[in-house]
């Protein structure tokens, strides 16, 4: 049996690219994979992560065809391992990008929710299955992301939306034509790969941890973070790539 | 009304202007804070109804901290640095009438974070706002930008540092109008009377209870 994800590195950006025809459907040796690119690409230093999938499908979700056969503990187990590997994709220090080349449903529609953006093909079809499932799946993420008006729509009818109505939704944050989707998820990747690592993270930390404090303390926060970073040497660099009219080379420290 | 020599503000018919005058880019500096809070506490003292904030010419709202001076700053003055922009933010933030940002231009770093403290946004079709903090190794705006749109939309400026045009940042509800830039000033204006035609104590109790709406609820 062939791998069913193929992992490529590039420069600073890191490529997981779901092979498991035809639907990409997430099984314990395709999470299993993702988790332990992850983990590769943290220990190379790899500053953005693109998410895909090959074939007509971005991801799927479960199979449903083994998940029926689950008894309760393997049922948990199951969706603690997705949860896992969302929590994965979501504290990666560095940014990722889903690409998501087709149907997004379910368990995948979750994958592509724990990335911190998601750019989208033509192609690309988005829905919250859980109501016809009879499962409760994405309501933390979505509502968060999207906003509850939106996750409301979306999770009680289970419909599912297009590219176009994904991006005015915000829940997608550019859609290109289905060809050109490899460069577009890679020119994202680059931008952030570009941008300060510590910057990044801190960034991405705060987003989770200022959601849930009283204002002045979110600021109180935010103002000791800048602190922290403003004696960093990658800000140093800035200002002086800044003053030198260059652009800046950041390390990470 | 009144000046400094970074800062003008006036009033006329119930609305205070407050123009940021520091070519070419508008950066803050100690003399332009200490105008805004001037300004800001004559309004209130004035029971003025609504408060328009822009930028002086046409290419900057306000381009953020002046690199020079926060190269300059050391352990002990850092905090200082960071406690004199917030003192300006609270000000808008806890000032009775609401607060509209006139987006003239370009919008950065602690020009974003100025603008994301106002209670409105109109911008004109130069407005371009920059979380520009991954950019040069900070964090700033993610507080206000994370409660202002939603996490989706947050993460994609944040992370990205890119520039947000005008229509983009219309579409994302950051700007609430974007006119022709010789219409911005009567656009902030009709937004500020209409705000000021409404009942001050009634306005002032409403910004009150949409600053409190987002706060988590004691022991959750």
């Amino acid at each position: 049996m062939s791998d069913p994800v193929r992992v490529a590195v590039e420069g600073r950006v890191g490529t997981l690219e779901l092979d498991h025809p035809p639907l990409n459907l997430l099984t314990d040796p395709v999470r299993a994979a993702l988790r332990a690119a992850l983990d590769d690409f943290r220990a190379r230093g790899v500053r953005a992560v693109v998410l895909t999938g090959r074939g007509r499908a971005f991801c799927a979700g479960a199979d449903l065809r083994d998940e029926a056969a689950l008894g309760p503990e393997a049922a948990r187990a199951r969706v603690d391992a997705d949860e896992a590997l969302c929590a994965a994709l979501a504290g990666y220090p560095g940014a990722v990008i889903a690409a998501l080349n087709g149907p997004a449903l379910g368990g995948g529609l979750e994958l592509a929710l724990a990335c911190d953006l998601r750019v989208a093909a033509r192609a690309a079809t988005l829905a919250g299955v859980g109501v016809a499932l009879g499962l409760v799946v994405s309501t933390a993420r979505l509502t968060r992301l999207c906003g509850e008006a939106v996750a409301k729509d979306l999770l009680l009818t289970g419909r599912t939306v297009g590219a176009e109505e994904a991006l005015a939704l915000g829940l997608v944050a550019a859609v290109v034509d289905d060809a050109a989707l490899p460069a577009e998820a890679r020119r994202w990747a680059d931008t952030v790969a570009s941008r300060a690592p510590l910057s990044v993270q801190a960034n991405k930390a705060a987003l989770v941890h200022c959601a849930r404090l009283p204002l002045a303390e979110a600021v109180a926060w935010e103002r000791g973070e800048w602190a922290r970073l403003q004696k960093t040497r990658d800000h140093k660099e800035a200002l002086e790539a800044f003053f030198a009219k260059r652009a800046p080379e950041f390390t990470g420290a | 009304m009144g000046e400094n020599a970074q800062t003008r503000w006036w009033r006329q018919d119930g609305v205070g202007y407050v123009v940021i005058d520091n070519p070419p880019m508008n950066v803050l500096s100690d003399v332009n804070r200490r105008g805004m809070l001037e300004a800001l506490g004559e309004f209130q003292r004035d029971g003025v109804r609504a408060v328009v904030l822009t930028g002086a010419g046409d290419r900057a709202f306000c381009g953020g901290a002046d690199l020079k001076e926060e190269e300059r700053l050391t352990p002990e003055t850092v905090q200082q640095f960071l406690r004199r922009g917030q003192e300006v933010n609270r000000t808008i933030r806890e000032l009775d009438a609401p607060v509209i940002a006139a987006i003239n231009g370009w919008t950065m770093g602690g020009g974003l974070v100025l603008a994301l403290w106002c209670d409105l946004r109109v911008g004109s079709t130069r407005a371009k706002l920059g979380a520009v903090g991954v950019k040069v190794g900070l964090m700033a705006s993610n507080v206000q930008l994370a409660r202002l749109v939603p996490e989706a939309r947050a993460r994609d400026a944040l992370l990205t540092g890119r520039t947000l045009e005008a229509a983009e940042a219309l579409a994302w509800g950051l700007l609430s109008a974007v006119v022709p830039p010789e219409e911005l000033l009567r656009e902030a204006t009709a937004w500020a009377r209409r705000i000021a035609a409404r009942p001050a104590a009634l306005v002032a109790e409403a910004k009150r209870a949409l600053n409190r709406a987002l706060e988590p609820e004691p022991g959750a």
